[in-house]
């Protein structure tokens, strides 16, 4: 008998990658207070990467302006590791160039920093 | 310097002050320098590289960057600037130019951004590169922020 009730997504466990820790601190506080897990906190594209691969987490937030390894470029190592990854940007940086390079990697969403709360779970909530 | 690189950084800082509360925005003063030179506590810069080179650099008294951080912070009281108060400084300035390359692109100006670094301290002169650099004052209920703009053009 099945009696687990509650969250009805497909996404729990969500890792975070972004240089910067106060993202990670109100990122956190945002997805903690609606039900999310945060799994693994991650400081640049490479760690993103290596933590995706360790953790499978259902969704990862990908900034773009990181050192060691850009957003961009570790959401294609990502997708090509996992076809089937989910992954929303979340970027101060959002020209039309970039958005579009973006999209054509399969990503969820793109949101622009500043963001609140509502940003962040109504995106979360229109992934299927 | 023409007007139209100048105002998207002054309108991207407009409209991230405003989504972070600050009231009674209003530019101030603009110099303009051989030398990008600042004279206040704490200065963040953001470098800028593709159609348009050079860096950005925004500048403010140690007061000003308490009270932006405890509004990027939902208001949380800011006692010192410790290693999350200086990670929001950097992501401040992430976000003014972020979004300001968005506003150049809108113009056709492909640009790209490098992550900011924090510089603290006062009397600082940057030899980045000796470009002309343009000083505007941005007056708003946080306090003052100088935007140091030194494009090579």
């Amino acid at each position: 008998m099945n009696t687990i009730v509650g969250n009805e997504s497909a996404i729990k466990r969500i890792l975070l990658v972004d240089d910067s820790p106060i993202i990670h601190r109100l990122l956190r506080k945002t997805l903690e207070a609606h039900g999310y897990e945060v799994c693994g906190d991650a400081k640049n594209g490479r760690e993103g990467v290596s933590l995706y691969q360790s953790l499978k987490p259902d969704l990862v937030f990908m900034d773009i302006t990181m050192p060691v390894m850009d957003g961009l470029e570790a959401a294609e190592e990502i997708m090509g590791i996992d076809p089937e990854a989910r992954i929303i940007m979340l970027s101060a940086m959002g020209d039309e160039q970039i958005v579009n390079r973006a999209k054509a990697l399969g990503i969820e969403d793109f949101l622009k920093k500043p963001f609140n709360d509502y940003m962040i779970i109504s995106a979360i909530s229109g992934i299927v | 310097m023409d007007i139209k690189y100048i105002l998207p950084f002054l309108e991207a800082l407009k409209g991230i002050l405003e989504q972070f509360g600050a009231t009674d925005i209003k530019r101030g003063n603009m110099t303009k320098n051989d030398l990008m030179h600042v004279d206040t506590d704490i200065t963040a810069v953001v470098g800028m590289v593709g159609r348009v080179r050079g860096n950005i650099a925004y500048s403010m008294a140690t007061d000003t960057a308490k009270r932006i951080v405890s509004a990027m912070m939902m208001g949380m009281p800011v006692e010192e600037l410790n290693e999350m108060g200086r990670s929001a400084l950097g992501e401040f300035s992430n976000m003014v130019t972020g979004n300001a390359s968005t506003l150049l692109s809108g113009s056709g100006i492909q640009v790209d951004i490098t992550p900011p670094s924090i510089i603290f301290g006062r009397d600082v002169y940057f030899i980045i590169s000796s470009v002309e650099t343009l000083k505007i004052d941005m007056e708003s209920s946080l306090g003052r922020v100088e935007v140091n703009i030194g494009l090579e053009l």
